[in-house]
């Protein structure tokens, strides 16, 4: 033990955790704590209530409409995302032809892998704005022009995209997909660039073609990395609030397509004023809240397994 | 009478993310809230015929603006006058877009601004800050001497209705500045390349249609992402239908007010709209400025606005497009009202918070703002009347003249109240939700009229909703 | 006789001869023409974005996805003034350097620790900073505003006081990532500095420290990135307070201001010059570092 170690830890450890627990923790207690009133959020009274909150919220159809989108997304959005990012990831390692040195990606995989990531870096005004757009509800929307001119859509019925129930759940998938996979296929070209080469080579001498090296190899070996981007991109999907907020007209109100969890706790807690709705929207909070810390809890204990040294 | 002031329009969604504040509760851990701040109203100094509200002419006023449609200028204009005025007191002007994000966390922490202009998208909820005893009583400000003739209270300067449109109960709590047409919009050097003339009746309406669509031009265009639009629509061809009796039911919450032949009727033509294929392809989902642009190019004939659209537009107006009003058309052939009834009233609510440090320079800034010359410049930067007469004269405008013009000559002003004394359980929950749904075709008339009736019983039994009624 | 097996040459001269890996030319046509496709869908809807930035209203408005006909620069000023995106690019440059400096000060600091000294209720307090991945954000906004606004020193609307709370909620992710990579710095290093007497204080900061450097560059690289283009946080705390507080707006939040005023305004040229000011920088910085990012996330993965 070396001297003066406890207060070296304690001098590290203060700032830090002053910062966070005023800033971060205390305001998440309070919001437990405000769960269990029924403020109105228009006067400065409030009772404690218990747990009527969540009683009225174990009841209440918009929510559970509002749980039943975001469960869609948080089955979809991972699957989706991680499967363009590992296809995406094994071109850019492994797509190229084989020469004298073994198996390399295409050519221009550094290029891909800068490009690809850009929408993870846009801000989510300039993502909604492009979108809108993109999907506007008359022939001046690109993705409508462009099936008038194919002849998909007919002129006098353009597809109404966001603003249509049944594909609006769908677009906003798209749109997170279509942030997000870049993100995920760098991390996976990464960890496959950091597989040894002589794996790959000692699978190709046994005969092994691309496919069977894929599903045999890389896969398996990718299994942690895997495993913790579908934790992650579970939380962004039960999460969401950021892409409905800002590509659905109403932030996801009016539509029931399109509410999810967390524009509900929003539309609650700051659309209304109507007695009691803030303690209700901190309920809801916390149900959000500890839904996604369970989920994640549960997701790392079943995929934990041996690590594989190499 | 009372009366509940319209809220001018709603545009974008409501309340900001983070944006809509409460008053804070008492604490739970140590860096809690605390409760509102003091009561610092400043009565300030004496009351005189010149100061009418103890105005002390050194002291800081801080108003807050909100710039939509009529743009950032006028508060520059308002500032400017009220600096000439009182060379020695400060004006803070603030503007902003979104009010209920700026402005309620200064409610909710006790320090709110002297002035605010609660409009827009995100405006506060007004009656309930008259209910928490939020907004101060502006009578006062209507029994003060204007500022042009000492002699005239500003009560007589303003236009018929103004100050109804702010009251409830007996008491004024919003006085609303602009003065606006609503109905049809159109541009008549089309109609007159193509012998058009704007519709009175169903049938005429029909027939426009008829023509218009064999020019390529879709007859009518709203916008699905804002029904705040089209349920004006839907309001005035219930009033052009039944006249006022109708709506005096509705808004008296009589039982099955909302079912009569005037209410149906209106219903079902929407319903025919969508049907006939009247309606601009893609409407459901455009926004207000996405539909009006359609609208200014050429892609439709009629749109519903008022008359804060000619300022809106104005960067993207096409140079020869003459923009006119019309009062709208009749539901059928035989309505209960004469042709040329339509809306016009006050709007743009502007507000004194009780709380506010200097009360005093909030309503002196009010009674600056009612004079002609700053109501005038106003009008000339945004080409809307206020509601002090006489302040808009030399407006030079199609727009402007053709809706001055027909206000002027209106055999009956139509209004309605329900819909302002008990918004939120019967537009945000009913009306706007389901008229969404009949315009994009996912619904039908008879949907429509009972959810809307049946959000009106729900309001006239609960007994904490306070209630209004009228008599005239 | 002997048999045996003929001799298998010593390292073959190729793996795959290219004459016959026609699987190998068919999937590279594939593989470039998924990415391509790919590439196409992320860049053209931000070279729209820009595009729009040097034509008028009236053209942005009527016919979206046509192409400017004359370059109109002007937007850009406007933008940068009338707009006050200059005034939110300043406010977010001075935020953002003090947040990420202070996050990386904070959490290095709390990460060291952390990973390289045992004592009772050190994975406590690691999971207590970890746990603050999986909350969302807007649930603590409420209480946070009271927080910020009551805190003495603090305050609404000050830079002090973004700085700190973005300090406060990048802490998790920083601490999570720095802790793995404390870890498998070696030993021996920080054993010989000790036995030169140096103390933990300047063992941090002259030894390990450097040592962690690609890590932490890496780590700060998604702190900027995620900082810059912060928005919730800004928009409960960055309100002037009165008409005479000045506007501390940041990029974020005042686009989505611009983009709600070009709702009212059609001001649509100008929002798209701000956006594209807004994007350039974020862009050149992550193309100046994405290799530190790469190597950063490579780090991620070697837990």
């Amino acid at each position: 033990m070396r001297r003066g170690r406890y207060p070296f830890i304690i001098s590290f450890l203060a700032l830090p955790l002053l910062v966070y627990g005023l800033f971060v923790f205390s305001p998440y207690l309070q919001t437990i704590g405000y769960s269990f009133t029924d403020w109105g959020a228009r006067t400065p009274d409030f009772e404690f209530i218990g747990i009527d909150n969540y009683r009225r919220l174990a009841a209440d159809d918009s929510f559970r409409g509002a749980f039943a989108n975001s469960l869609f997304f948080f089955i979809t959005l991972p699957i989706v995302t991680i499967a363009l990012a590992l296809f995406f990831a094994f071109m850019v390692n492994v797509g190229g032809r084989g020469n004298r040195a073994g198996v390399r990606g295409v050519v221009g995989s550094s290029v891909y892998k800068v490009i690809f990531f850009f929408p993870f870096v846009l801000s989510i005004a300039i993502v909604a704005v492009v979108w809108r757009n993109l999907f506007r509800t008359d022939s001046g929307g690109l993705a409508n022009s462009f099936l008038m001119t194919v002849g998909a859509v007919d002129r006098d019925h353009p597809l109404l995209f966001l603003a249509d129930p049944g594909t609006v759940k769908w677009l906003l998938l798209a749109v997170a997909v279509w942030s997000g996979t870049g993100f995920f296929m760098v991390l996976f070209s990464a960890a496959m660039a950091s597989i040894p080469r002589d794996l790959f080579e000692a699978a190709m001498l046994d005969g092994a073609k691309r496919g069977q090296q894929f599903f045999r190899v890389t896969l398996p070996l990718l299994r942690d990395t895997v495993s913790v981007a579908w934790v992650y991109l579970g939380i962004l999907a039960l999460d969401m609030f950021a892409l409905v907020y800002a590509l659905t007209s109403d932030h996801g109100g009016a539509h029931e397509a399109s509410r999810v969890m967390a524009t509900e706790v929003v539309a609650t807690g700051f659309g209304s004023f109507r007695p009691g709705q803030f303690g209700y929207a901190c309920a809801m909070g916390v149900t959000l809240a500890t839904f996604t810390l369970g989920l994640a809890i549960v997701q790392l204990r079943v995929l934990r397994r041996e690590r594989i040294e190499y | 009478m009372s009366v509940r002031p319209m809220s001018r329009r709603r545009l974008l969604g409501r309340a900001a993310a983070a944006g809509v504040l409460a008053t804070p509760a008492a604490s739970l851990l140590a860096a809690c809230a605390s409760s509102g701040g003091g009561d610092d109203t400043n009565d300030g100094g004496e009351q005189t015929a010149d100061n009418p509200f103890g105005f002390d002419a050194t002291s800081q006023v801080d108003a807050v603006f909100f710039t939509g449609g009529f743009g950032e200028e006028y508060p520059d204009a308002i500032k400017a006058a009220f600096d000439k005025l009182y060379p020695e007191a400060q004006l803070g002007v603030q503007k902003t877009e979104t009010i209920a994000t700026v402005v309620q966390p200064r409610f909710a922490g006790g320090t709110p601004p002297d002035m605010v202009n609660n409009s827009g998208e995100d405006e506060m909820d007004l009656a309930g800050l008259v209910n928490d005893g939020a907004a101060l009583d502006l009578t006062p400000l209507l029994d003060a001497p204007s500022l042009d003739d000492p002699n005239i209270p500003v009560r007589d300067t303003l236009q018929p209705g103004t100050a109804e449109a702010g009251m409830f109960g007996d008491k004024l709590y919003a006085l609303n500045y602009s003065y606006s047409t609503y109905g049809i919009w159109y541009d008549a050097k089309l109609f007159r390349d193509h012998g058009w003339t704007p519709p009175t009746t169903w049938d005429e309406f029909l027939a426009l249609a008829a023509e218009m669509q064999s020019a390529d031009i879709a007859p009518f265009i709203h916008t699905g992402v804002h029904p705040w639009y089209i349920h004006n629509v839907f309001m005035e061809w219930i009033y052009r239908e039944g006249g006022l009796p109708t709506i005096m039911a509705i808004d008296n919450l009589e039982p099955d007010a909302w079912r009569s032949d005037p209410v149906m009727l209106a219903a079902e033509r929407l319903q025919e709209l969508v049907d006939r294929g009247l309606v601009y392809p893609g409407a459901e989902g455009l926004d207000h400025t996405q539909s009006q642009q359609v609208w200014l190019d050429h892609g439709a004939g009629l749109i519903w606005n008022g008359s804060w659209l000619e300022n809106e537009m104005r960067d993207t107006t096409p140079p020869d497009f003459e923009m006119t009003f019309a009062p709208p058309w009749a539901p059928s052939n035989n309505p209960a009202t004469a042709p040329g009834t339509m809306r016009v009233g006050a709007g743009e609510p502007f507000l004194v918070p009780a709380d506010a440090a200097n009360t005093a320079g909030g309503l002196e800034l009010l009674r600056v703002m009612l004079s002609k010359e700053a109501a005038g410049a106003f009008t000339d930067l945004t080409t809307s009347m206020t509601v002090v007469v006489g302040s808009a004269a030399g407006a030079d405008s199609t727009a402007l003249s053709s809706a001055m013009e027909a206000a002027s000559a209106t055999p009956e002003v139509m209004d309605w109240k329900a819909l302002g004394w008990y918004g939120a359980n019967l537009m945000d929950d009913a009306l706007l939700p389901e008229i969404t749904e009949l315009m994009a075709g996912r619904s039908n008339p008879e949907q429509l009229v009972d959810r809307i009736q049946e959000a009106a019983d729900q309001v006239a039994e609960d007994d904490s909703i306070e209630k209004f009624t009228r008599d005239a | 006789m002997i048999t045996e097996a003929p001799p298998r040459p010593a390292a073959p001269r190729m793996l795959v001869p290219p004459e016959r890996d026609r699987a190998g030319a068919m999937l590279n046509v594939f593989s470039h023409g998924f990415l391509v496709t790919w590439g196409v869908l992320v860049t053209l809807p931000l070279l729209w974005a820009v595009l729009q930035s040097v034509r008028t209203d009236r053209e942005i408005l009527s016919d979206p996805w046509g192409l400017p006909t004359s370059l109109h620069w002007d937007n850009f000023a406007r933008a940068w003034t009338a707009s006050h995106i200059g005034s939110y690019f300043m406010s977010t440059l001075i935020v953002v350097c003090g947040g990420v400096f202070l996050t990386m000060l904070l959490g290095s600091m709390a990460a060291y620790v952390l990973a390289r000294y045992p004592f009772p209720g050190n994975r406590l307090i690691y999971y207590f900073f970890v746990a603050g991945l999986t909350v969302p954000i807007f649930l603590a906004l409420i209480p946070l505003f009271f927080v910020v606004r009551d805190t003495p020193g603090i305050g609404l609307n000050t830079y002090h006081g973004l700085i700190l709370v973005y300090a406060g909620y990048s802490l998790p992710f920083t601490v999570f990532f720095l802790h793995s990579f404390f870890r498998t710095l070696p030993t021996a290093v920080a054993e010989s500095a000790a036995v030169d007497g140096a103390g933990h204080v300047r063992t941090f900061f002259q030894v390990m420290l450097p040592m962690a450097k690609p890590g932490l560059v890496s780590v700060g690289i998604f702190n900027v990135l995620g900082q810059w283009n912060q928005f919730v946080l800004p928009q409960v705390l960055m309100q002037p307070r009165s008409g005479f507080d000045a506007d501390r707006s940041v990029l974020a939040q005042g686009l989505v201001a611009l983009a709600i005023q070009q709702g009212y305004r059609s001001d649509w040229s100008a929002l798209f010059a701000g956006m594209t000011i807004a994007m350039l920088p974020i862009l050149v910085v992550y193309v100046a570092f994405q290799r530190q990012v790469q190597t950063g996330l490579t780090g991620a993965t070697l837990k």
